[in-house]
């Protein structure tokens, strides 16, 4: 392992684990057996899960085993703007994912409604398409979902199933118009290599409306931060969807099918469903009457160098927080931050802007602090007009939280 | 010399195409053992498809709402399982949250 990549995660992360006693760098050079006894308190009921190093990962929170379900820990945020590839979530939907794929055997169809379809082996797609790069969000749908209130069934995330980095690729509009789609053409439905456990089990297979499809910023990545991505993360190609949630960013991709209706599968028309509401919520605890499928993320804003529970020694009466912010991808216009419980609001200090579909940097000092207990708070507004909510919207998947977060600390002098 | 320099060409163009292998660590958590008869069925066909924490990481829920998710286990997700045995298992793994005492 190298110095930097030492540095990276056990500044802070490990040392704070709730049932982990002291951990030191040192650790890092032990055989994975030693991370098991790594245990971090998620700080909701029912949330202390193991640190776990997975192949070409840093030690990630382990959600669920089988299929693999990693968290990335909340404070690896604050190590960089960009999450490495090692520190990037993971989340499957059925077990029989790949891995052991050789990219010279792996073959991307193009199929359906199309004049001419196309089967691309790896090689042909880098060549023969024009190659683009930025970079990009990627979050669960179901990032925060055990903070939801009440809880909600589902697997049991914290904030940390987000990321940004750089992504290479093509567009798939390209590689559409390259297989001429049809006149009537209403969707692409697409899938990757991975299977459930059973094939009776429905396939994880999503659609995405033609028009999103050949969309300039719709692209078919091999890269993540110039490398190969990782097993984990979709080797050897996955669909770049910025703006929307994960699950439209399929791992492995291998068909794409452009058909003439509406796919009715059951991960496009029962997964990742919320309440077509004006706010997706619902009273807690009742049932959706009618339901839309969750595409856009919705803007937040995150605290990153201070967790709740902290207690800091005051400088001069200062503190200076920092944190990030995304939207879909209009931008982000300002970042108010409140330091009274959400009473008084003032602008923070936007960072220099990495892309529009990227995380973006802010910080604020607060300055005449007194010793004594308080509630810290970022909102984020985007350029599109949207801002974060007071109250989170409830509704049963627990999905799209965009609730301003509060961190409580206590400041001593 | 231009052949040379083509075939140079043609080498930084193309990177060298991979293959991933990974392996993955063990699986840590099982489900613990009680007397309902859906702690059997637990072990021989939930975790055909998935591991046990998939269940035990979950929040504290309610019979109904345990009910509901071994239901779309066997409806949406076709476990072979019948639904006295989706019931049974619902019921194990309420018990197993809120322990007899």
């Amino acid at each position: 392992m190298q110095e930097n990549e030492i540095s990276f995660f056990s500044r802070r992360t490990l040392l704070k684990g709730g049932l982990a006693s002291a951990v030191s760098a040192s650790m890092f050079t032990l055989p994975n057996k030693a991370f098991a006894l790594n245990l971090i308190n998620q700080g909701f009921e029912n949330g202390v899960r193991e640190l776990v190093p997975y192949p070409q990962k840093y030690p990630l929170l382990r959600i669920t085993t089988r299929p693999v379900h990693l968290e990335t820990p909340f404070s690896y945020f604050d190590q960089s703007l960009i999450t490495p590839n090692k520190a990037v979530f993971v989340r499957y939907h059925h077990a029989n994912h790949p891995l052991n794929i050789d990219e010279n055997a792996h073959i991307l169809s193009i199929k359906g409604n199309v004049s001419r379809p196309l089967k691309l082996s790896m090689e042909e797609l880098k060549k023969r398409f024009n190659q683009v790069s930025f970079n990009v969000v990627l979050q669960c749908a179901g990032n925060g979902r055990a903070l939801s209130s009440p809880r909600v069934p589902g697997a049991q995330l914290g904030n940390g199933s987000m990321a940004c980095f750089t992504v290479t690729g093509v567009r798939l509009a390209d590689v559409l118009k390259a297989a001429g789609v049809g006149a009537n053409a209403k969707q692409i439905k697409y899938r990757g290599t991975d299977e459930p456990a059973l094939p009776v089990t429905p396939a994880f297979i999503r659609s995405l409306d033609i028009k999103k499809a050949l969309s300039d910023d719709v692209l078919i990545v091999w890269a993540m931060n110039g490398a190969p991505l990782p097993m984990l993360n979709g080797f050897p190609i996955r669909l770049v969807v910025p703006g929307y949630f994960a699950p439209y960013w399929m791992k492995h991709l291998s068909e794409i099918e452009v058909i003439n209706h509406e796919f009715d599968g059951w991960f496009a028309k029962e997964a990742y469903m919320v309440p077509d509401t004006v706010d997706n919520g619902i009273a807690p605890g009742t049932e959706t009457k009618n339901k839309t499928p969750l595409r856009e993320l919705k803007v937040r804003s995150f605290i990153t160098n201070i967790e709740t529970g902290n207690k800091i020694k005051l400088k001069n009466g200062e503190l200076t927080i920092r944190g990030i912010a995304f939207d879909s991808g209009s931008g982000i216009r300002t970042v108010d931050f409140s330091a009274d419980g959400g009473k008084n609001w003032t602008p923070a200090n936007l960072g220099k802007s990495i892309g529009n579909y990227a995380f973006r940097p802010w910080s604020i000092t607060l300055r005449n602090l007194k010793k004594g207990s308080i509630a810290l708070m970022a909102r984020a507004t985007a350029n599109s007009g949207e801002t974060q909510p007071i109250i989170q919207p409830w509704n049963p998947g627990g999905y799209a939280r965009n609730v301003i977060e509060v961190v409580n600390i206590t400041l001593t002098s | 010399m231009r052949t040379l320099f083509f075939a140079l060409l043609t080498l930084l163009c193309t990177s060298p195409a991979l293959a991933q292998e990974i392996k993955l660590p063990a699986e840590t958590v099982m489900y613990p053992a009680n007397s309902n008869p859906g702690y059997v069925t637990a072990l021989q066909k939930c975790l055909i498809c998935h591991s046990a924490d998939y269940a035990l990481y979950q929040p504290n829920l309610s019979k109904e709402a345990w009910n509901k998710i071994t239901e779309k286990m066997r409806l949406s997700f076709k476990a072979p399982i019948t639904q006295e045995e989706a019931s049974q298992v619902a019921a194990y793994l309420f018990e197993t949250q809120h322990p007899k005492k």
